[in-house]
């Protein structure tokens, strides 16, 4: 399946090849369940300033259409597309032919439906009411059976050696984190229930560790491989690197349970997440000051290019992110905000602010794997800033508005329902987010699909360096 | 590279992979890792609780103590009271008095407060292990089972939860302390099943006061366990070995 | 290779030790305490309804907006606002699978929904038109629990007195399906006024 000496590596060119196809799949189905996504949560957004908006009605409930959106988006676009990213990444850097992918497609294929089942299942009313774990049991069992094939071909390709490559290791705890995450939740949340509040920390740690040891890993990944490429200098420094990725596999699992500050978990769990969270600062710091300086003054340029730009954001949210999330998980801080519009804010910017826009910027590359047109274009530039909007929206709307809200919900004197009113204002700002974020999701659809199709004509690429323009290079 | 592809991504060096460099760590760096770790330790050190699996609120040292209350050695029968009444009043109720036909007494029990037969000894021993088949209390058969407890609860807890039922409703016999139930866990530590009345009446009676008197050889239990539950002198009985009949 | 997998698996098999081996063994375990006033266990075992009702409120997502958490004293105002008179524990929760603690309180705190409201007749009627029973709520309504039917000779006892735009036809009656009877069976189970060991009540203030 895999060529395995250095001597007979594949060309990139062949590789991907043979990868392309099964990538475009994951990407292109991603993409639809990044439009259904932000088209249901744009409706609980609506629902939540407009209550009379499809009231009434069982299946269009808030609390239905709600999971139904984060686990579309989550199992759906995120994971589907960080597969695509995954699978890719393996191929190149460890220079192994994709030759079972018909296989691959068919656990795609699988793991897509199982996600449509789930979504549905939800809004027919079966969810778990785990919170992103909502999708029936079965459907879990499907998306690790489909994992199956996948993530054991991607850990093949590592037979070659040693990783040395720092994309590499995240991509193998990526790798290995999803698997391990996603059956210790549903073995003790789902497919059997665990009574009593352990069901809090259990929930948390899968939580947490499913962006941070999953998304992220393969944002990150990608980070690595693509800007020291683009920007045509090596990585600054391989100490760094690693600090960065130790730091954050150990944090990513730990800070879990600091969102359970007051809560009917044991103090030292709590304490011991609040910690973490707060050691994430060292993670993100080695990211984004390794990234800085491996880029340097070639910045600019490289804002120019569509992949880098996306990559190069995604890291700047990354930084943002932690930041953000280490001031409101201060205890003072905490008391007030914890159970306001902060918190899943935090998790939209997360998402989108940082997976969302690595795995797009890597889509384009592959895009332009076919189409040699590496400078930003209108339709991927309007893609870049609608996603950088939605997301700047939703911060600012979940930041300033959860901050009323918390404010009023700890003072004893405040009625409950004021407390609602002084989010409401900031409950439009963040659907007017959700709606750029729908509007993305749009382009990016619109846009794939044409270059898609576009290229079609012209398959068989046999990419000809001389009709090449050098525009990436300037 | 003179690859044929070529991809929009400039291509850095022969292999389609980055170089690392090797840059050393920069040492602002270093410094924000001891920054951050040393008040991480310190926060979660000093809010952890105890690393008890039952305080949620870390600004309460203990729930023994209650809100910051001075850090003495616990009332054995205080603690005992709490720990009976956990795991215990199921069987033996509240009042000590048991279910008639079900489950023995502990008011006046002569293995709780001591028999012609029964010793110190075989009390600790039926708490550790367990008792079952027929056994009789105070004139009547009981056939039933008690589970061991040597795994659920502590030198310290077993100490005090029998120095509790010793001194609890009329019943009154010279306190357990940790030491003792350390020496007779060492004992017995190869025993795997409950005991049984013939296999206790077999070991010879022994009395607290008469191993205090001469401490065992091997000083199994010392070191905290002889601190946290002193054998209580101020509890205005002084151990008077019961050998009502 | 070895070394990074081996690597991965003390970090991040650490954080599964504490936050789920380690929860699993010690919260999931726990057992009622015997109340030392009356001798009932606490917290005292779920009416069949309330078990069910489990379901319901995981169905309909009532999780994504109310939490179920009252966080103690000195840290947040949670007593001050009467949400429960003491902080909730791990004990508290061992009836419930899965505990529903929340995350936001998009809607208020359900902890102890079941103290502040004592009559069945509220819980429907609030389901069933929420803006009627609470001005300038944004909850949505649960009016698909419920069924319009013909009142056949007597009124149902438990019809809900509907007075909002959606009240029924004449000579019908809105009567909660199974599901809002379970529902609300679970949402009055929800009292933590008991005391527990592990979580004594505040001292009284100053």
């Amino acid at each position: 399946m895999i060529q395995t000496s250095t001597a007979t590596r594949p060309a990139p060119a062949e590789i991907d090849r043979s990868v392309q196809g099964t990538v475009l799949f994951c990407f292109g189905s991603a993409i639809f369940w990044l439009l259904a996504g932000c088209l249901l949560h744009a409706v609980a957004g609506a629902k939540l300033v407009m209550p009379g908006f499809l009231d009434g009605i069982g299946f269009l409930t808030y609390g239905r259409v709600l999971p139904a959106a984060t686990n579309a988006i989550a199992f759906g676009w995120a994971s589907l597309s960080a597969i695509g990213v995954a699978l890719w990444l393996c191929a190149r850097l460890n220079g192994a032919m994709l030759r079972a992918s018909a296989l691959i497609v068919s656990a795609v294929v699988a793991w897509n439906a199982a996600v449509l089942v789930g979504v549905l299942a939800i809004l027919a009313g079966s969810s778990t009411g785990i919170p992103g774990l909502e999708m029936p049991g079965g459907v879990s069992v499907v998306l690790l059976v489909a994992y199956l094939p996948i993530g054991l071909w991607a850990l093949s390709t590592f037979r070659t050696g040693a990783p040395g490559f720092v994309s590499q290791w995240y991509l193998v705890a990526a790798l290995l984190a999803f698997p391990w995450l996603y059956t210790t939740a549903n073995a003790l949340l789902v497919w059997q229930g665990t009574p009593g509040s352990a069901m809090g920390a259990i929930f948390a740690w899968f939580d947490s560790g499913f962006f941070g040891l999953w998304l992220l890993p393969i944002a990150l990944a990608a980070a690595y491989y693509f800007l020291p490429r683009a920007a045509g200098r090596p990585v600054f420094s391989r100490g760094l690197a690693s600090l960065g990725f130790w730091t954050l596999v150990l944090c990513a699992g730990w800070m879990g349970t600091s969102r359970f500050q007051g809560g009917p978990i044991p103090a030292w769990m709590v304490s011991a997440g609040v910690v973490a969270a707060i050691l994430l600062i060292l993670p993100a710091i080695a990211v984004s000051s390794n990234l800085y300086l491996t880029i340097g003054d070639a910045c600019e340029r490289l804002w120019m290019q569509t992949p880098a730009r996306f990559l190069i954001t995604s890291a700047v949210f990354f930084l943002g992110w932690v930041s953000l999330l280490i001031i409101v998980t201060l205890p003072p801080v905490n008391s007030i905000i914890q159970f306001s519009l902060v918190n899943p804010g935090l998790t939209q910017t997360a998402l989108h602010g940082i997976a969302s826009l690595a795995f797009i910027g890597v889509l384009y590359a592959l895009l332009g794997v076919r189409h040699p047109e590496s400078t930003i274009t209108p339709r991927s530039s309007l893609v870049f800033w609608l996603i950088v909007t939605g997301v700047g929206l939703i911060l600012c709307a979940s930041f300033f508005g959860g901050f009323f809200q918390g404010f009023a919900l700890s003072d004893p004197i405040v009625t409950f329902a004021n407390s609602i009113t002084y989010a409401a204002p900031f409950r439009w700002v963040e659907l007017a987010g959700h709606l750029c974020l729908l509007a993305a999701a749009a382009g990016l659809a619109r846009d794939f699909a044409e270059q898609l199709l576009v290229s079609s004509p012209a398959q068989a690429p046999k990419p000809a360096a001389a009709q090449r323009p050098e525009v990436a290079a300037v | 590279m003179t690859d044929p592809h070529t991809d929009p991504i400039v291509e850095t060096a022969a292999s389609d992979t980055p170089a690392t460099g090797t840059a050393p760590v920069p040492q602002w760096f270093w410094i924000l890792f001891v920054v951050v770790g040393f008040f991480g330790a310190l926060y979660l050190g000093m809010n952890s609780g105890g690393f008890s699996s039952d305080v949620f609120n870390p600004d309460q040292v203990s729930w023994a103590g209650g809100g910051g209350a001075a850090a003495g050695p616990v009332d054995p029968k205080v603690a005992g009271k709490r720990i009976f009444t956990k795991n215990c009043v199921v069987c033996h109720q509240s009042s000590g008095e048991g279910v008639a036909g079900q489950f023995p007494p502990l008011v006046g029990s002569e293995w709780v407060v001591g028999g012609d037969w029964h010793g110190d000894n075989h009390l600790v021993r039926v708490l550790l292990h367990g008792l079952q088949g027929p056994v009789q209390v105070k004139g009547d058969t009981f056939n039933n089972a008690m589970v061991p407890w040597k795994d659920v609860l502590s030198d310290e807890q077993i100490a005090a939860v029998l120095t509790y039922i010793r001194s609890e409703w009329g019943n009154n016999a010279a306190p357990i302390p940790a030491d003792y139930v350390a020496k007779v866990r060492a004992e017995t530590a190869d025993r795997g099943e409950p005991w049984t009345q013939a296999a206790l009446k077999a070991i010879g009676k022994e009395l607290v006061s008469e191993a205090v008197a001469n401490p065992a050889p091997e000083a199994e239990g010392d070191g905290p366990a002889g601190e946290s539950v002193p054998p209580e002198p101020a509890d205005s009985q002084p151990s008077a070995p019961p050998t009502e009949a | 290779m070895t070394k990074l997998i081996a690597g991965l698996v003390v970090a991040v098999g650490s954080s599964w030790a504490a936050m789920v081996a380690y929860p699993f063994a010690k919260l999931a375990t726990l057992q009622p305490e015997v109340s030392e006033e009356t001798g009932g266990l606490l917290p005292p075992p779920l009416p069949g309804n309330a078990i069910a009702g489990q379901r319901v409120y995981a169905a309909n997502g009532c999780v994504h907006c109310h939490s179920q958490q009252v966080r103690p004293a000195p840290f947040a105002t949670d007593i001050a606002r009467d949400l429960g008179t003491r902080q909730t524990v791990a004990r508290d929760y061992l009836r419930y699978d899965p505990a529903f603690l929340g995350l936001v309180r998009t809607g208020p705190d359900l902890s102890n929904v079941g103290v502040r409201h004592q009559e069945a007749a509220w819980f429907f009627r609030h389901l069933y038109e929420p803006e009627q029973v609470t001005p300038g709520s944004i909850m949505p309504s649960f009016r698909y629990l419920f069924e319009e039917r013909e009142i056949q000779g007597q009124r149902s006892a438990l019809a809900v007195d509907v007075q909002g735009p959606h009240a029924p036809k004449p000579g019908y009656e809105i009567v909660p399906k199974q599901d809002a009877i379970e529902l609300v069976a679970y949402l009055m189970s929800l009292k933590r006024d008991y005391p527990l060991t592990e979580a004594p009540p505040p001292p009284p203030a100053e």
